[in-house]
Parts: C-alpha cells; structure tokens; sequence
C-alpha cells in the first residue's frame, strides 16, 4: 500500500469503500499490515464492522489531533452541541489514533485522557505517526489541539501539510506549526482552509479576515498574547510576590502545562511569530525563529518597578513587539499607560496592529481551555456552514 | 469572542468588563471605551457627554488641538474649567466613535441609557475614579446623565441635565421611528448611504425651531437654501456614519425612561423653550417629581433642540452655577 502517502488516492480508496456492504470484508482479509486494515476498513483495527445505513445523511467528519486540556474541552463542547451535521471520526494523541468512520464514543475518549490514559491504550487503536492518520483518516476538518512546545515544531508542520494536501480544513490552536509555516499555509493556494482563530486567543478569524489589508498597509505589531504574564502583573500590583502570582495564574487556569513558555516569555514568542509570519513572512525566504526573538523572563522583574509604575497611573504589559523588517523582533515588560489599547486585563488578549490610521486593536477572549475550545468552534462552524451552503 | 476598534493615534482606550451585559438582552464580548481627557490628573472629575453625534473629544487641548463639539463651554477659563476640572468624555457604545459599534450591515444588540451608564462607571473603575465632581449631560448625555447618577448616587455629586427629560416625548420618538424607517427602506433597496443622510436631513428639521428655520429660509419656494443646507447636513452625516450606528443610537433614546424618584443627587435642569424634542412640560415634570432638585431653568431660544450647542452663554452661565 505505497499509495497510503498520496491523499488523493485515500480519498478514492476510504470514501467509496466504507459505505458498500460486502467491499470492506473483502479488502480486510487481504489486507496483511495494520496500516492496511485501517485504510481500508475506515475502522481501527480490532473493532467490530456496525451495519451501515444505505444512505447515510451528508455530514463534515472531524479528526481531533491532541485531547489535552483544551482537546477535551472541545470533545466535551461536541458533545453539548449534538450536531447531527458534524461527526468526530478520529482523535489522535502522541501514542496513537483511534478511528471509526461512524463516528467515535466521545465520552469514553474524554474519560480515558482525563484519567491520564493514551489512546494507544484503547482497543482497536492504530500506533503509527499522527501526520500519516491525518492522511489515512482524511477527515473534512483536521482540528490540532495538540500543545505548542519547540520540540513539537517540525512535527506539527508535517501535520498541518498533511491536512491540507488532503484537502482538509485545519482549525489550529497549537502555536508552533503556525509560526513555522504561517506564509506557507496562508499562500493563496490553501488560505481559506486554515483558520487560526484560537491560536491567536480568538482573534485569529479577525486577523484573516483583514489579512490582505494588514499584509498592504501594517507596519508594525504589538500584541499582548498572554495573559498568564498579565495575571500575574496583576497579582504583583496589588501586592504580591512573583511567586504569588504566579500560583494566582495557575489558579485561574492560564499557565501552559510546560510552564516555562509562558515564564520565560516563549509563549508571546511563539505568538508574535505566528502573527508575523502570517502579514510578513511571504517576502522573506526564511521565517525567523524562536531564538531571533529577544524576551523577558517575568521571573527576573523586579516588583518594586511595577509597584512604582503604578503609583503614577501606569500599569505594565508583556508586549510583543516586532516591525515588517523582521529584525527588530522582541517581548518585553513595557510600562503602558492605563489608557493604552494594550492595558487589557487578564481575561483578554490584544493584538494591536500598527496602521497609518491608528492602531487595529483585536480583542480575544479565547483564553484558557474552555474559551480556547470555544475559539476553535467559530472556525469549525464556519466549515460547517460553508458545507451547508 | 472578538472584537475590532482602530484607535487614532493619543486615543485612550477603556477595556470593559466581559461579558457586558445589557439591560434589553444580549452582551458585548470583548468591548473597548474610547474616551479623552483634559485638565489636571489631580483636580475634580467632570464627566461631559453630548447628544448622539457627540463623542469623547469636547473642545481643543494641547493634545488634540481640533475643535470639540461643546467647544465655547468647554475649556481653560470657560464654564467648565479645564485649569479646575479633569474633563472626562467617552465615545457612545453603538456609535460611530472608536468605542465598540455595530460593524457596517452587521446586527448589534439594542444598547440602552442604562448600559451607557454602567460603562460609563466602569471606564471610572478602570481609571480609579471613586468619585466625580458632577456629570454634565445634554441631549442623549442628559439621559445616560441621569441613569449614570440614579446607578451610583455615593460617586456622584451633583447631576446637571441640559435638553433632557426623563422620558422620550412620544412627538419626537414618531419622528425617530420615521427616520428609521426611511433608513431602513434604504437598505431593502440597496440606498442606504442616501437614505441615511435623508434620515438626518429630517432629523435636522427637530433639532431646530420653526422660527429659526423660518428666519434663515423663509425666501420661499424658488430659494434653494434651505434645501441645499438640509442636503449638505445629511450628506456629511452619512459620510461619517454607517446606518446600523445611526439606528443603535436612534433606538436607544427612544428607550430613555428613568424614574425621576431614583436620582438622588443634587441636579441641575436646564430646557428651552422652542426644544421640539424635549417640551419644556417634561422637564418641568421631572423637576417637580426629583427628590434632590438643585436648580430648574427654562430659557427663551430659537435654536430649538440645538440650543444646547448654540446658545453658549446661557449654557456656560447655567453650567459655572451648577458647577460651584
């Protein structure tokens, strides 16, 4: 099965084959390699063939990659929304993917990843690469869930490519695929089928829909992105300690589950690359990496500075900043003034937008897991009525 | 879950609380308050808001030297005293400002007086503003004047209401229903730049009086003038509006209702009496039914509604009383 990397030819094999009775036995027992059986059968192997309905109704199949926290929000929002439209056919951690073409238990998923089980775990569960399930699966809209850590890069890259050679709408959330290959992905070839909504804390739809505007006429960027630093300026203003503060981010909800990307200023980082990426990188040959990125670490402020800031009326920021040239890219603890576009609170990101005008503030409130979930479904519904229309 | 403003260079910016939830049903997420202020840091606050086309920037300053809407009232020397007072100002929520508005054919829940007011203090919160000198409202700022007083009564002095009652006449609310009718035709057929600035045009005719009008074009059918000026007021409207902003703001003076019994602090009315929108009788109404009324006047003009704008001795004479 050499043609198993060509997505056009999983297409042609998994659609036509899953719903004729009689076909999928056939192909199974001549199908020798696991990978075979779940190409073939649309079933992980191990599982049980269901009847199938003789005319199944037109539904938009999802393949949810990493049911992390914010992963299991969504399955759990799934479930709530009960769409008869939408169908969750594969769901695929580090360890493996589990598939079913009628579509999967949601509830059993959410339960085994919240006890700290691994799909592989599961029966029937496929362990082979998550970027060659994305392919074998071929879902409408591959939703990568998975969380954003350096290492994970190039993976993530392989992913979103993978999505979209097979024609899939990618709903990222994961940040580092999106730094890679934010130009890549948002060449004209395949735009209108990545959406970035929670990535960008639920501005993302906003940053798309003025994208040729923002590439013509911005000059400049800066984003507040993250709002574990600014819970715990918050904290630190009214008197807490660094530490404090940072046990106050966690209690709400807000820190990474690698911490240290948020602490050492990666997260806004990695944000500011995306952003750039996506209105600047397409003239550039290269995109900048994480490391040509100067940061702050808020574990290195000092108090007393913030304190004092705000004494005179000012507050402080953990500010993204970076212009068209690439060169000048940084994020650092900026004292703002509490009139400032940037001196949102910690319920919500900024991502300001330098224009001739004035500034183009977008506000998100897709932060921490559940609203994060919530980010994601405003891309997904606009898939789900794009197939409806 | 977003939200989208561009903000002019110096334009402070007030992020509210998220949800926002208004008082008719429905919320704003992620909502932003544009306002501006003169004066020193330190001094009293005054809180200046005007009709619906008014907004956050009410005369010139050092940082934004262009003219304001309340612009011989307004400033250092002037009735309310910029080298005394901190001047606080905002752009009205569903307006054509940079607060948060309706986006151009997009829908946008029906935002209130009421909701005015509850932003106006939470731009107060988010400023650490416990407490204000006096909020000076006239026209629709005369309304959410009066909502922001009755919703926090411990934060705010004194209330000094110009050209507002406590109710929307039913007169005035036939011809807004008017005006948004003909906009609203406009958008079924695809005219809605035109019947935008004709809507305005209209609106003009009930911000003036008939005698002014009468006085400056009453040249009779051949004389071109006054058809000319109501063309030009609503050409220039439509030019800065867009007709989802006009019917937020239209709808939510209809809405105005405030029971006078509510507004604890000392207030300051003031009406006139060729207003076609706010009788001199509804003001005269709500000055007998305020448990706290610090002064009541009427005066004689022949700006009508406008007179609010127009007759700035009268409002700066009234206004420094109020303001002592």
């Amino acid at each position: 099965m050499t043609d198993s990397v060509n997505p056009r030819s999983n297409r042609e094999h998994l659609v036509p084959l899953a719903p004729i009775p009689g076909v999928a036995s056939t192909v199974t027992e001549t199908a020798a390699a696991s990978n075979d059986a779940f190409l073939s059968t649309g079933l992980s192997p191990g599982q049980s063939q269901q009847a199938k309905p003789s005319q199944a109704p037109p539904v938009t199949t999802l393949h949810l990659i990493g049911p992390g926290q914010v992963g299991r929000a969504f399955l759990q929002q799934l479930q709530a929304r009960q769409l008869e439209s939408l169908r969750l056919v594969a769901v695929s951690d580090r360890s493996g993917t589990v598939f079913q073409r009628e579509g999967l238990a949601v509830t059993e998923i959410v339960t085994h990843k919240h006890r700290g089980g691994r799909l592989s775990e599961l029966d029937g569960a496929e362990t082979i690469p998550t970027e060659l399930a994305i392919r074998l699966v071929s879902a409408d809209i591959v939703v990568d869930a998975t969380p954003s850590t350096a290492e994970d890069t190039d993976a993530a890259v392989l992913r979103g490519r993978a999505a979209l050679q097979c024609g899939a709408v990618l709903a990222l959330c994961s940040k580092n695929g999106l730094a890679e290959a934010a130009a890549e992905w948002l060449a004209p070839a395949t735009r209108k089928r990545v959406f970035v909504n929670a990535v960008l804390g639920g501005t993302g739809a906003q940053l798309l829909a003025e994208l040729d505007e923002l590439r013509r006429d911005c000059h400049g960027l800066a984003l507040v992105g993250n709002v574990t630093t600014t819970a715990i300026i918050a904290a630190i203003e009214a008197g807490a300690s660094i530490e404090q503060g940072i046990e106050e981010a966690r209690r709400l909800g807000f820190l990474e589950p690698d911490a240290t990307l948020d602490l050492d200023g990666s997260d806004a980082a990695t944000k500011l690359l995306c952003v750039w990426s996506a209105l600047f990188g397409s003239t550039f040959t290269k995109s900048p990496g994480l490391g040509s990125v100067r940061r702050e670490d808020v574990r290195e402020l000092d108090p007393e500075v913030l304190r004092e800031r705000t004494s005179r009326g000012a507050t402080t920021r953990l500010i993204a900043r970076g212009g068209r040239s690439g060169a000048d890219l940084r994020v650092a603890f900026d004292e703002v003034a509490l009139g400032s576009p940037l001196a949102a609170p910690a319920d919500r990101v900024v991502y300001g937008y330098e224009l001739p005008s004035g500034l183009r503030v977008h506000t998100g409130l897709g932060v921490g897991y559940a609203r994060t979930a919530e980010a994601l479904w405003v891309d997904v519904n606009k898939k789900l009525q794009e197939a409806t229309q | 879950m977003s939200a989208a403003v561009t903000v002019p260079p110096g334009v402070e910016l007030c992020h509210l609380p998220s949800p926002f939830a208004l008082r008719r049903g429905g919320s704003l997420e992620g909502a932003v308050l544009a306002y501006e202020r003169q004066g020193p840091k330190d001094a009293p606050v005054v809180i200046v808001l005007g009709g619906i086309s008014a907004h956050r920037h009410a005369s010139a300053h050092a940082v934004q030297p262009q003219r304001g809407w309340w612009q011989g009232v307004v400033g250092a020397g002037l009735a309310i005293d910029t080298e005394r007072f901190q001047v606080l100002s905002f752009d009205w929520l569903g307006g054509a400002g940079n607060s948060t508005g309706p986006a151009q054919g997009e829908s946008f829940p029906f935002v209130d007086a009421d909701d005015q007011a509850v932003a106006l203090w939470s731009l107060c919160d988010a400023l650490r503003i416990d407490k204000v000198h006096a909020i000076v409202g006239s026209s629709y700022g005369g309304m959410v004047a009066q909502h922001s007083a009755a919703k926090a009564p411990e934060r705010c002095q004194r209330l000094v209401a110009i050209a507002a009652a406590h109710r929307s006449h039913a007169q005035a609310s036939a011809w807004r229903h008017v005006q948004r009718s003909i906009v609203e035709l406009g958008g079924a057929s695809g005219t809605v730049k035109k019947s935008l600035a004709l809507a305005r045009s209209l609106a003009m005719t009930t911000y003036r009086s008939p005698d002014e009008l009468d006085e400056r074009f009453g040249g009779g059918f051949e004389d071109p003038a006054l058809a000319s000026w109501l063309d030009a007021r609503g050409a220039s409207f439509a030019s800065e509006w867009h007709a989802e902003q006009f019917l937020c703001l239209n709808r939510s003076i209809d809405a105005h209702q405030i029971d006078p019994r509510s507004i604890r602090v000392p207030t300051w009315l003031l009406a006139f009496d060729s207003d076609q929108l706010v009788p001199t009788k509804d003001v005269r109404d709500l000055a007998l039914a305020l448990p706290n009324l610090a002064g009541h006047r009427e005066h004689h003009s022949r700006y009508g509604h406008d007179a609010f704008l127009k007759e700035v001795a009268i409002v700066s004479g009234f206004v420094t009383e109020a303001l002592r």
